[in-house]
């Protein structure tokens, strides 16, 4: 009986250490190194830093790239922990942080700080999402860009 | 030698009890706290605490130095942070330790909230919601056990408890009841 449970422990034990080590990944037939298995939660080159209110002035220019947005939290996800918004000077400028997979979460502590953060900026939405062939126009807010950057990692400086 | 299928399956589905035991009880919490979370927050121990406005609207342009006086003047003792405007005519002041006053100068009243982290509820939604890599896959080492657990289960015991007899009826009923909430939901 005794062996069998030593069985089941080796194979759990086996398991969990083959799962995340570094070089157990198939290496392609090409030249390219491969990357170390935590490569993706480092930046791999210079990002440009900015602030929100550049961001959102030069949305076209930062879509799909890695930047780091300065900004202020104002406010956390309290259910799930793993979005929060930050701002600029502007009050229309609203950056959706939501966490990647190296960000444990964002705690409601940061709630008030200075934010540094890096990550994928993506347009969620660009002018308000319809025509005006109906004779009404949208607020500034309603018609503001809707931008959302995927979070590799983050600080609070302040 | 023979192999004594029966005796090895009674091994890994006690073996795997014990040692998953911690995870079934953080993600069986963790999932009751998610099913009403709609109900109640899970995570924080968020309180509100309204008063009329004592400042008048001067303020909502003020500096930070006219806002740790307006701390001071309301007896507030936490540090003041940081502050912005949420809406037209509203400031909100973040304070050290988690809180903010958030002062309305249309409505004339001004609300502390405090928030607290939620003893084991907080750290269970913790790792429910997957706080890193190594934690993935050992949730999903736990998954494929639980897999396991639920397949030795049913082959425990013999006789007229076994799976042939009560246990069968046992298991096509709750197999059954999800099923007819799925057709009952799509």
């Amino acid at each position: 009986m005794q062996k069998y449970s030593l069985i089941i422990v080796s194979i759990l034990i086996t398991f969990l250490v083959s799962c995340n080590t570094p070089g157990s990944a198939p290496v392609a037939s090409n030249t390219e190194t491969p990357k170390k298995c935590c490569d993706h939660h480092k930046p791999a080159e210079p990002v440009a830093e900015i602030s929100v209110d550049e961001l959102f002035e030069n949305a076209e220019k930062y879509n799909g790239k890695l930047v780091t947005v300065h900004g202020l939290c104002i406010h956390t996800c309290r259910h799930s922990g793993k979005r929060m918004f930050i701002k600029g000077d502007h009050d229309d400028y609203l950056l959706l942080i939501s966490a990647g997979e190296s960000i444990t979460n964002f705690e409601a502590s940061l709630e008030g700080s200075q934010i540094s953060a890096t990550g994928v900026i993506s347009v969620l939405r660009s002018g308000c999402g319809h025509n005006h062939a109906d004779g009404h126009s949208c607020s500034a807010a309603a018609s503001a860009q809707q931008l959302e950057m995927l979070c590799q990692e983050f600080k609070s400086v302040s | 030698m023979q192999i004594n299928w029966r005796k090895i399956n009674r091994v890994i589905h006690r073996d795997l009890g014990y040692f998953f035991f911690g995870m079934v009880i953080i993600y069986g919490l963790s999932g009751i706290a998610m099913n009403h979370r709609n109900d109640w927050n899970p995570n924080y121990i968020i309180t509100h605490v309204e008063s009329p406005l004592m400042a008048d609207s001067t303020l909502l342009t003020g500096t930070d130095e006219a806002f740790r006086n307006y701390l001071k003047e309301q007896n507030i003792r936490q540090q003041y942070k940081s502050h912005f405007s949420p809406a037209p005519n509203q400031i909100r002041i973040f304070l050290e330790g988690e809180s903010t006053l958030t002062l309305n100068f249309q409505r004339e009243t001004q609300v502390y909230e405090s928030i607290r982290k939620r003893p084991v509820f907080y750290q269970v939604n913790l790792l429910h919601y997957n706080p890193g890599t190594w934690w993935k896959w050992f949730s999903d080492i736990f998954a494929v056990s639980l897999i396991l657990i639920a397949i030795t289960g049913l082959f425990i015991l013999k006789g007229k408890n076994g799976i042939t007899r009560r246990g069968a009826w046992l298991t096509i009923a709750g197999i059954l009841l999800p099923v007819l909430f799925l057709l009952f939901y799509s």
